[in-house]
C-alpha cells in the first residue's frame, strides 16, 4: 500500500510538473552579418538597424506610399520656418517602464548631435541646431535655416529615441519603446526579441522574433526551404525563380530606395567633353543588363532617384537610348580615338557583373575599359582622388526625399566624397539650396525637376537601374509589412498561422 | 624538462612582437581608409568634416610609429585594446567566439584523426592492393574537394532532402555534425598520407620482422608499429589543430558557425585594427602552445628524446 501511494505521488508530481506547451508563435529570420552594435546612434550598419527598428522607434515614419506619418509624434507643426514643434503620443513607455516624455526625446537627439558621441549618422541631423523641451509632451526642434526634408530625416533609424541614462550598455542591451523588447544576443549567432506586452499600439501577435546570423546566401536559402527560417530578404535574382516555384514559399519583389549608377569624373580631361559622356550613355543597353544579368529584377533608370522617392522626376524620357552608332558618331565628333578608361567599383556581386557587361558594351564602340574592384574602403579612398575616371556605385535614398541624393551627388560642397563626379554648376547649387530651404512642396518639386533635367543633359552620372527589393517567406507568415528595405520589417500586425 | 618549457614560453615574446609588427604594417599598407571601412558603404552621405571628426575620435589621424608604440605599450600591460566597431574589449570579443571555434576544431580533429589514421594504416598494411588505392583516392578527394562545396552538399542532402539535421547554426550536437564532418574530411587527407608513409617506413624496420618471426599476431605487431610511426603524424595533427584554432573561415561562413575565423575576416574588412591585431596575436599564441605540446609529446612517444 505504501509503495502504491509512493508510486501514485510520483506520477502526480511528474504530471503536475509537465510543461504546458503553450504554442508561442516564433518568427525566425536571417541577417547576413553580426551587427556591430545595437545602439542606433553608434552605427550606420543595415544589420544593426534591422534590429534597432524593432526595439526602438523614431518620431516619424515613411509609409509605403512615400508619405510621412507620425510614429512617436502625435501632432507637429512648424511654428516658425526654423522651429518644428512636436507633441508626443500619450501612453508610451520604454521597456523598463519609464515614460516617454519630451525630455527623453530631447536627451536622445542631443546625444546624437553631440560630436563626442562620434555618431556615424550625425550628418542625418546636422541641420538641427537645438532641441528644446517645451512641456512634458511637447518639444521644439530648431534648425538654423529652414530644412524642408526635416520630417523625413527624423524618420531615419539613427534618430530612434534611446534612453540615454543607459549609456554604453545600449550597445549590447537595447531598451526602447518599440513593439519588441530585447532578450539576448549571442555574438555572431543570433539575437532574440520578445513581444512588448505594454506596447502602445497593442501587443504583437508573434511572441518571439529571432534574428539568426547566416552570412552565406546559399545557406539562407536552404534554411528557408527547410523551415529553419521564416522570411528572407535580398534574394539573388538567380535564386528567385526557384523560390517562386516552391509552393510553401511566397515571394514578392518591389521597388525600394536603391539605385545603381555609372558616374564620370568630369574634371578629368578624358571625360571633360560632354559628347564623350553622352557617347558612353548611348553605348549602354540598360534593358539587356536587366533582362540577362538581373533576371528582369530591376527597372531601367533615368532620374537619379527611383520613383519611390519624393520629387523623383520619373516621367523624364531617357535622352540616351541604346544606340552604338550614335555613340561612335559622338566619339568621332569629339575627336576621340582609342580611348582607354578605368572603372572603379567596390565588392558587390551586382556591381562586378555590371562592370563586366559595361566593358563589353564599351568595347563595341571602341572604348577599352579597365575594371578595378576593391573593398569599399579602398574604393572610397580612390574616388576621393582626382585621377578617378569612371565609377560604378549602388546607392540608397534612405530618407525617400530627393534632397538626400541630389544634394549629395550634385552639390559642389559634396566634392569629392559623394559628388565623385566633381560636378560644379552655380545654378544647380542654388536650386538645391533653395529646394532644401523651402517648405513649399511645389517650389521643391519644380527645383528638383530642373536639377534632374539638367543632369540628364550634362551627364555627370548615369542611372543604370533601380534594383527590386525581394522578399521570400513561408506561407504561414501573414500580415507583415516591408517598407522598401529589410531594415523596415513591420511585424505589429503579423501572424504565424501554424 | 621544466627549463625547456620555460625557455620555449619565453620565446613567445619576440615571436608575438614580430607578429604584431607584421599585422600592423600589413593593415597600414592595405589600401583603404580605416574610417571609411568603419562606416562602410554608409559613408555615402557623410561629409568630409564628419569623417575627419570620426578619424580624430578613434585616434586614426596619428602616424604609424605613434600608433604602433602606443599599441605595444598597452600590450605590455595586458591591454589588447577595444574593438573600434563595437567598443568592446578585444579579449572579450575573442573569448566570446572561442568556445565555438574550439568545439569545431576539436570535433573536426577527432573526425580527421579517426578517418585519416584508419585510412593511412589500412593503406600501409594492405600496401599496393585495392585497399591502398581506395584509401589514397579518398584522401585525395579530401584534400581536393573545397570545404564550402562539401558543406553545401551535406546541407542539401541532410537538411533539405532528408531533414535529419538543422542546416546551419550553433546550438546542440546536431548543429555540429555537418561542419565537423566537412572540416574533418578535409583535414583527414593529409593525416592519412602521413600515417601511410610513416607506417610503411616503420613496417620495414627489422624489429617488425623480428616480431613477425617471433609469431606475434599481426594485429599486435601493427599496434607496436603504429606507436612508433606516430611521431610525424602527431606533428601534422598538431599543425592542423593549430590551424583550425585560427578558425575554419569557409566552414564557419557556410554553416553560420559563430567562430573566431569569421570574426577575424569581418574585422579585417572593417579595418578594425585592434580586433585584427588582438585576434591574430591570440591565434599565434595558441598555435605556438599547441606546437609546444606536440614537441613535448615526442618525449612521451619516444623515450630516446630528451629535453633539458
Amino acid at each position: 500500500m505504501k509503495r502504491f501511494a509512493l508510486f501514485a505521488t510520483l506520477i502526480a508530481v511528474v504530471l503536475a510538473s509537465a510543461p504546458l506547451a503553450a504554442a508561442q508563435p516564433r518568427l525566425t529570420t536571417a541577417l547576413g552579418a553580426n551587427p556591430p552594435t545595437l545602439d542606433p546612434q553608434k552605427t550606420f550598419n543595415g544589420f544593426s538597424f534591422a534590429i534597432t527598428n524593432q526595439v526602438y522607434e523614431t518620431l516619424f515614419r515613411v509609409t509605403t506610399d512615400g508619405e510621412i506619418e507620425g510614429l512617436l509624434a502625435a501632432e507637429w507643426d512648424f511654428v516658425e520656418p526654423t522651429r518644428l514643434r512636436v507633441t508626443l503620443r500619450e501612453g508610451v513607455a520604454f521597456h523598463d517602464g519609464l515614460p516617454l516624455d519630451a525630455e527623453a526625446v530631447r536627451a536622445s537627439l542631443t546625444r546624437l548631435l553631440d560630436p563626442d558621441t562620434g555618431a556615424p549618422g550625425r550628418f542625418v541631423v546636422s541641420a538641427i541646431t537645438a532641441v528644446e523641451a517645451v512641456d512634458a509632451r511637447t518639444l521644439d526642434i530648431v534648425t538654423d535655416q529652414p530644412f524642408a526634408p526635416l520630417l523625413a530625416h527624423l524618420a531615419h533609424p539613427v534618430t530612434a529615441v534611446v534612453p540615454v541614462s543607459y549609456g554604453d550598455d545600449l550597445a549590447r542591451a537595447p531598451v526602447g519603446t518599440g513593439p519588441y523588447r530585447f532578450v539576448s544576443w549571442e555574438q555572431g549567432n543570433e539575437v532574440q526579441l520578445r513581444a512588448n506586452a505594454e506596447y502602445w499600439g497593442g501587443e504583437p501577435a508573434i511572441t518571439e522574433v529571432v534574428y539568426r546570423i547566416i552570412p552565406e546566401v546559399a545557406t539562407q536559402l536552404v534554411e528557408l526551404r527547410s523551415g529553419g527560417i521564416d522570411i528572407l530578404f535580398n534574394v539573388p535574382p538567380d535564386n528567385f525563380a526557384a523560390l517562386e516555384a516552391d509552393e510553401n514559399i511566397v515571394t514578392d519583389s518591389f521597388l525600394g530606395w536603391g539605385s545603381v549608377h555609372l558616374g564620370f569624373n568630369i574634371a578629368n580631361p578624358k571625360l571633360h567633353d560632354p559628347k564623350v559622356r553622352q557617347a558612353i550613355a548611348h553605348a549602354i543597353d540598360k534593358q539587356l543588363i536587366i533582362d540577362e544579368f538581373l533576371r528582369g529584377m530591376a527597372v531601367a533608370g533615368v532620374a537619379p532617384v527611383p520613383p519611390t522617392v519624393r520629387f523623383a522626376a520619373s516621367d523624364l524620357a531617357d535622352p540616351y537610348p541604346y544606340d552604338p552608332d550614335a555613340a561612335r558618331a559622338l566619339l568621332a565628333e569629339a575627336g576621340v580615338q582609342d580611348l582607354t578608361l578605368r572603372l572603379d567599383t567596390f565588392q558587390n556581386p551586382d556591381l562586378e557583373a555590371v562592370a563586366q557587361v559595361l566593358q563589353a558594351m564599351l568595347a563595341d564602340v571602341g572604348i577599352d575599359l579597365d575594371i578595378r574592384v576593391q573593398e569599399y574602403a579602398a574604393y572610397a579612398e580612390q574616388t576621393a582622388r582626382d585621377d578617378t575616371e569612371l565609377y560604378a556605385t549602388s546607392w540608397g535614398t534612405v530618407t525617400l526625399d530627393a534632397d538626400y541624393s541630389l544634394f549629395a551627388f550634385f552639390h559642389s560642397s559634396e566634392i569629392p566624397t559623394n559628388n565623385v563626379s566633381r560636378y560644379q554648376v552655380a545654378e544647380i547649387d542654388a536650386l538645391l539650396e533653395q529646394a532644401r530651404a523651402t517648405p513649399d512642396d511645389a517650389v521643391r518639386a519644380a527645383a528638383y525637376l530642373d536639377v534632374q533635367q539638367a543632369v540628364l543633359v550634362d551627364v555627370p552620372m548615369l542611372t543604370l537601374y533601380y534594383p527590386l527589393s525581394t522578399v521570400a517567406k513561408r506561407s504561414v507568415l501573414q500580415g507583415e509589412v516591408v517598407r522598401f528595405s529589410f531594415i523596415n520589417l513591420d511585424l505589429r500586425d503579423a501572424t504565424l498561422t501554424e | 624538462m621544466a627549463r625547456y618549457i620555460v625557455r620555449r614560453l619565453l620565446g613567445l615574446v619576440p615571436v608575438l612582437l614580430g607578429v604584431a609588427l607584421l599585422v600592423f604594417a600589413m593593415l597600414w599598407i592595405a589600401p583603404g581608409d580605416p574610417v571609411l571601412a568603419l562606416v562602410g558603404e554608409s559613408a555615402q552621405g557623410m561629409s568630409r568634416e564628419a569623417l575627419e571628426e570620426l578619424r580624430r575620435a578613434y585616434g586614426l589621424d596619428r602616424g604609424f610609429v605613434a600608433q604602433f608604440v602606443d599599441y605595444v605599450t598597452r600590450l605590455a600591460r595586458g591591454d589588447l585594446g577595444d574593438s573600434i566597431r563595437t567598443g568592446r574589449p578585444v579579449l572579450e570579443e575573442v573569448w566570446l567566439r572561442f568556445p565555438a571555434t574550439l568545439l569545431l576544431a576539436g570535433s573536426a580533429m577527432a573526425v580527421a584523426i579517426a578517418l585519416g589514421m584508419a585510412l593511412g594504416v589500412l593503406a600501409a598494411i594492405y600496401r599496393r592492393t585495392w585497399v591502398d588505392h581506395a584509401a589514397v583516392v579518398v584522401a585525395l578527394l579530401g584534400v581536393s574537394v573545397p570545404v564550402f562545396w562539401s558543406g553545401l552538399v551535406l546541407m542539401l542532402v541532410f537538411a533539405l532532402r532528408l531533414g535529419w539535421l538543422p542546416a546551419s547554426g550553433y546550438g546542440d550536437w546536431r548543429h555540429l555534425v555537418m561542419p565537423a564532418a566537412a572540416v574533418g574530411f578535409s583535414s583527414s587527407a593529409f593525416i592519412a598520407r602521413i600515417t601511410r608513409a610513416s607506417m610503411i617506413e616503420t613496417l620495414r624496420q627489422d624489429y617488425v620482422r623480428t616480431d613477425h618471426a617471433k609469431g606475434l599476431a599481426p594485429g599486435v605487431v601493427h599496434r607496436h608499429a603504429l606507436r612508433n610511426a606516430l611521431l610525424p603524424v602527431v606533428t601534422v595533427v598538431g599543425l592542423q589543430f593549430g590551424g583550425l584554432l585560427g578558425g575554419a573561415v569557409l566552414t564557419e561562413t557556410v554553416f553560420a558557425w559563430p567562430g573566431v575565423g569569421r570574426m577575424l575576416v569581418d574585422a579585417i574588412r572593417a579595418r578594425d585594427l585592434p580586433l585584427v591585431q588582438g585576434t591574430v596575436l591570440f591565434i599565434a599564441t595558441l598555435f605556438i602552445l599547441v606546437n609546444l605540446v606536440v614537441d613535448l609529446s615526442y618525449a612521451a612517444l619516444n623515450p630516446k628524446v630528451r629535453y633539458d
